[in-house]
């Protein structure tokens, strides 16, 4: 909408193409053996725990991958070393980010900065704080189109009103002058959705959109993102630790746990079929109809410390069917097409 | 690391921090384990050296030479160091050295007694503010907006003039009746953020008469920004005394303090700069030492930096 | 349920807060109403689930059972006791029946005490219930009954995981052996699988101790998988109650309806992913309710009659336990993703 990009992939005058590596044929973003530690002692980045392991994934465009694990697991640092947005101290040590063949972690701050928003952008879990207080909406819209683009202040600001349209924020040209207490949980998400789209990016990394809303809302909000995917084609990594959302969003899965890949497969076969004891127990720990009166099957224990990540499998601690082979750390074994499982008993989880 | 993780997730937080090396038994030898950080034990030694000086000033003035400070022999006067005199001799020819040894005293005692007495006025009427609001809060904060809107230095001339006697404890009563409302303020907005914590309610919940809240969980939890200030205002009210004995309505000589030194240094300091530089010094000295302990001791007697 | 008399019997309960506007003068600009006359019977070992969105006053009234808060009017009856108007030591001796169990387990235990010191608090507190040198063995008994490691009880909390802290507080809540627990969204701040292994928890202090939970969540799964009964709030008012068959399998006011089809099920299906329509907008202000029904500026099937009058909770014959506060309640066959 913003009628400046050209999504041709095929184009050489694609604003990618400057950029070393560029591929239209690679895909959208592929996240490849990434490592990401933390430092041990303030001073010496990287040097600590290893808090992400060798995670690899890829997008499609128009398609939503998602990234689900428990808290600890990786999967916020993973999308966060993609957007080279790491906390202080966290440092990637290892493996590569690509965008369409580009390599991200090879590329200077400034041709990063040229591709961040741009081409690749993140909307956060928690609006609130991601928002500038003390300026309006409209303006932060706007702010982005003017950083990217040659528009004039006036032409920004009208993009930013009809971004907002185009996120079903009513009355968009009054709300655009609004500030960000001024607007609900879920209309506050619509903005940082509306910020995030600005540019047409070709990657949409959401981080828990959806998690300090109300189910209601919620269900507004992945609507609404998946509409607008639909439209453009983004390529969307949904990063979640609800199980029920990505079953109703996601094409692709991938199961983090303490900082791998558990498992990786399509949505309906990761459900239907998994077949790593992790996702097992992350679907049978959900309460649904017909668990009444029973226990629910729980995981016992605590996932593992970084700092201190047990010998070989690192679900091995907590898991029924641990033997003496899972103090190896287990390969990704490939149980069906697109399918892979970290667990050397995949097929007693599977066939169970 | 988790906080890092998802750092807009407090709830998020730290499923794996039952697993990691915290999970240690009880904490017994905080002061040991405090005793190795050179960040604490450098300001401690500092401390205890300057209060040992102010408790028995003899004790360490006499190190070098007579260590009397009011043996003075004006043909000194004004000379730099000499062997016996390593700080040299004031221009009344006294020996420097030791009168800045016991000018610690005065200092530190006011630095202390005032801020013991401002710290007990904050902590008692902070507390009362913030946890009870209402009419209590409303007279404790327009007082303190009274004090705020005073001009403080011409309050405590003008109050200080009243008093005949120019004693430690005039001057602290003086200099504490004008510094207690910003730690006042703090301590209240501290108790107030506090006050609405869930496991203050919890406490509520179960039964806790306010009594109980605020001194078992209100002010210990409340209490870590007032405490820090406090160590640094230890610094500012030594500074402040010597500002008030400066402009001649603190300590008068022939009472011995670091203000008194630097007060009938301000004249002779471009030739002597020795008789500025060296009180200087030890009071700069110990205003940092106090602040930096401050600063190490509230990351020390907080659980969740251990 | 039995006809022995509920031991919480709510009546009627409002609580209003009212808000300050800003300026020098502070005048009140409003009052919140958070809890706008509410009516619930709790029965001796039952769970009564409370759903709602933010906002719904589910907490606020968390806080009115629990005695932390006074109502504004209404009648809040514990053993048959009114305990909105208990003061002084007979309040605090009835505040041993019922016990709050918070949400975030990293906000509700002071930081500065030990897990011990925690546990303990209560017997501090009501000294009569047991003797100063039983403490240490009752708090070890707690540790154990929440399945914690008593050795563990010389920790601060801040060495415990979300899941243990909440373990910790729901050992605190259970101190001094309360009929009730009030659980305000106690897993919602937890992993998923750690919240099984709560909720589990839960359950199984039922069986043991026989206590009653008002269970309150904001996720309907976690809700039908404990409760008996159900009560569904919006903007401060219970918009329909029933046991959790009739008002899961069966809901009859529409915004039930939406809350169901709104909570996405663990397993894809794409067909029905296009399908789904949503609720429309969000929860209007609690200052300023709409006239009428209040979830009419969001209903479907809202008509000129929901402005005018405010539908009252009605059961119908057919279904005695199961009330519902809507002028054009949903048909058994249709459920709410057939409207709007």
């Amino acid at each position: 909408m913003t009628a400046t990009t050209d999504k041709t992939p095929a184009d050489a005058g694609h604003p990618l193409a400057r950029f070393p590596g560029y591929d239209p044929a690679a895909p959208p973003l592929e996240v490849t053996d990434l490592r990401v530690a933390f430092a041990d002692r303030p001073g010496r980045p990287g040097s600590g725990s290893v808090v992400v392991d060798g995670v690899s994934y890829r997008t499609e465009a128009g398609r939503t991958l998602a990234v689900v694990g428990e808290s600890g697991c990786g999967k916020s640092l993973t999308a966060r070393a993609v957007m080279g947005i790491l906390p202080a101290g966290a440092q990637v040590t290892g493996g590569s980010v690509r965008l369409h063949g580009i390599d991200l972690l090879g590329l200077d701050r400034r041709a990063l900065a040229r591709i961040r928003g741009r081409h690749i952008s993140m909307v956060f879990q928690d609006a609130l704080s991601a928002l500038n207080p003390v300026l309006p909406v409209g303006f932060q819209i706007a702010e982005v189109f003017r950083a990217h683009g040659d528009l004039t202040r006036r032409q920004a600001e009208r993009q930013a009103v009809r971004m907002l349209d185009r996120v079903r924020i009513p009355e968009a040209a009054r709300r655009a002058g609004h500030y960000p207490h001024q607007f609900s949980g879920g209309m506050r998400q619509r903005v940082m959705i509306a910020m995030a789209l600005a540019l047409n990016p070709e990657v949409v990394i959401a981080d828990e959109p959806t998690t300090a809303l109300d189910v209601t809302v919620q269900a507004q909000i992945m609507e609404l993102l998946a509409d607008l995917q639909a439209e453009h084609s983004v390529s969307l990594v949904l990063i979640s630790h609800d199980m029920g959302i990505v079953a109703n969003a996601a094409d692709r899965v991938v199961v983090m746990y303490a900082g791998r890949v558990a498992e990786q497969a399509p949505a309906e076969d990761l459900y239907g079929r998994p077949a790593h004891p992790y996702t097992r127990a992350l679907l049978d720990a959900i309460p649904r109809r017909g668990s009444r009166g029973r226990p629910l099957n729980v995981l016992q224990g605590a996932p593992p410390d970084p700092a201190d990540p047990p010998q070989g499998c690192s679900f091995g601690p907590r898991c029924a069917l641990a033997g003496e082979n899972c103090r190896t750390a287990p390969p990704l074994h490939a149980v069906a097409p697109h399918h892979a499982s970290a667990c050397h008993h995949w097929k007693e989880v599977a066939g169970r | 690391m988790t906080s890092a993780l998802q750092p807009t997730a407090p709830a998020a937080a730290a499923e794996p921090a039952a697993a990691g090396p915290a999970a240690r038994p009880g904490e017994p030898g905080t002061l040991r384990r405090l005793l190795r950080r050179p960040r604490f034990f450098l300001p401690l030694g500092v401390v205890v050296l300057l209060c040992a000086m102010a408790a028995v000033p003899s004790a360490f003035a006499g190190w070098f030479g007579h260590g009397d400070p009011h043996q003075c022999s004006l043909e000194h006067s004004g000379q730099g160091p000499a062997p016996g005199h390593p700080f040299g001799f004031d221009v009344q020819g006294c020996d420097l050295y030791s009168n800045v040894v016991h000018g610690a005293r005065d200092s530190i005692s006011i630095g202390l007694l005032t801020t013991a007495l401002t710290l007990v006025v904050a902590v008692v009427l902070g507390s009362l503010a913030g946890y009870f609001g209402g009419v209590a809060d409303m007279l404790i904060s327009r007082l303190m907006d009274v004090f705020f809107g005073f001009p403080m230095l011409v309050g405590m001339i003008v109050v200080l003039e009243t008093f005949s006697v120019h004693s430690i404890l005039s001057v602290s009563l003086v200099l504490a009746l004008f510094s207690w409302p910003v730690l006042t303020r703090i301590m209240r907005s501290s108790v107030l953020a506090t006050r609405g914590l869930d496991y203050v309610t919890a406490a509520r919940e179960l039964g806790a008469g306010p009594v109980r809240i605020l001194l078992r969980h209100a002010i210990p939890n409340a209490i870590m920004p007032v405490a820090v200030l406090t160590s640094i205002n230890i610094g500012g009210v030594i500074t402040a005394e010597a500002s008030l004995t400066f402009l001649g309505v603190g300590l008068t000589a022939p009472a011995i303090s670091w203000g008194v030194q630097l007060n009938s240094a301000q004249q002779y300091f471009t030739t002597h700069p020795g008789l500025l530089l060296f009180p200087a010094l030890f009071l700069s000295l110990a205003v940092l030492s106090f602040v930096l302990l401050g600063d190490c001791l509230r990351d020390a007697f907080d659980p969740r930096l251990r | 349920m039995t006809d022995a008399p509920p031991i919480l019997d709510v009546r009627d309960l409002v609580k209003h807060v009212p808000v300050r506007g800003g300026g020098l003068l502070r005048r009140t600009a409003g009052s919140l109403r958070t809890v706008d006359g509410v009516s619930l019977e709790l029965r001796r070992g039952e769970t009564l689930g409370l759903v709602g969105e933010s906002g719904c006053g589910k907490s606020s009234l968390a806080r009115l059972l629990t005695a932390v808060d006074r109502p504004t009017s209404g009648e809040i009856r514990l053993f048959g006791e009114r305990l909105d108007q208990l003061r002084g030591s007979r309040l605090r001796a009835a505040r041993r029946h019922i016990k709050l169990v918070f949400q975030d387990p990293y906000a509700s235990l002071d930081p500065r005490m030990t897990v011990e010191a925690i546990v303990r608090e209560p017997f501090v507190i009501h000294r009569d219930v047991a003797p100063r040198a039983d403490h240490r063995r009752l708090v070890g008994e707690l540790l154990e009954l929440v399945g914690l490691n008593p050795d563990h009880a010389r920790r601060y909390p801040h060495q415990f995981s979300g899941g243990q802290r909440q373990r910790i507080a729901i050992a605190r809540a259970l101190a001094l052996r309360p009929e009730i627990l009030v659980c305000d969204e106690p897993v919602s701040a937890l992993d998923v699988s750690v919240q099984a292994q709560i909720v589990n928890l839960f359950s199984s202090l039922q069986k043991e101790l026989g206590i009653a939970y008002v269970f309150i969540a904001h996720d309907l799964s976690v809700v039908e998988h404990i409760a008996d009964r159900v009560a569904v709030m919006y903007l401060g008012r219970v918009v329909e109650q029933g046991t959790v068959e009739e008002v899961y399998d069966n809901p009859r006011h529409p915004y039930t309806g939406a809350l169901l089809s709104a909570v996405p099920d663990p397993v894809p299906d794409p067909a029905r992913r296009a399908a789904r329509v949503g609720l429309q907008g969000d929860v209007p202000s609690p200052l300023d309710p709409p006239s009428g029904c209040r979830f009419r500026t969001r209903c479907p099937r809202a008509a000129d009659e929901c402005a005018a009058h405010e539908p009252p909770l009605h059961a119908p014959a057919a279904e005695p336990g199961h009330a519902a506060a809507c002028h054009f309640p949903l048909q058994p066959a249709a459920r709410g993703t057939a409207e709007a």
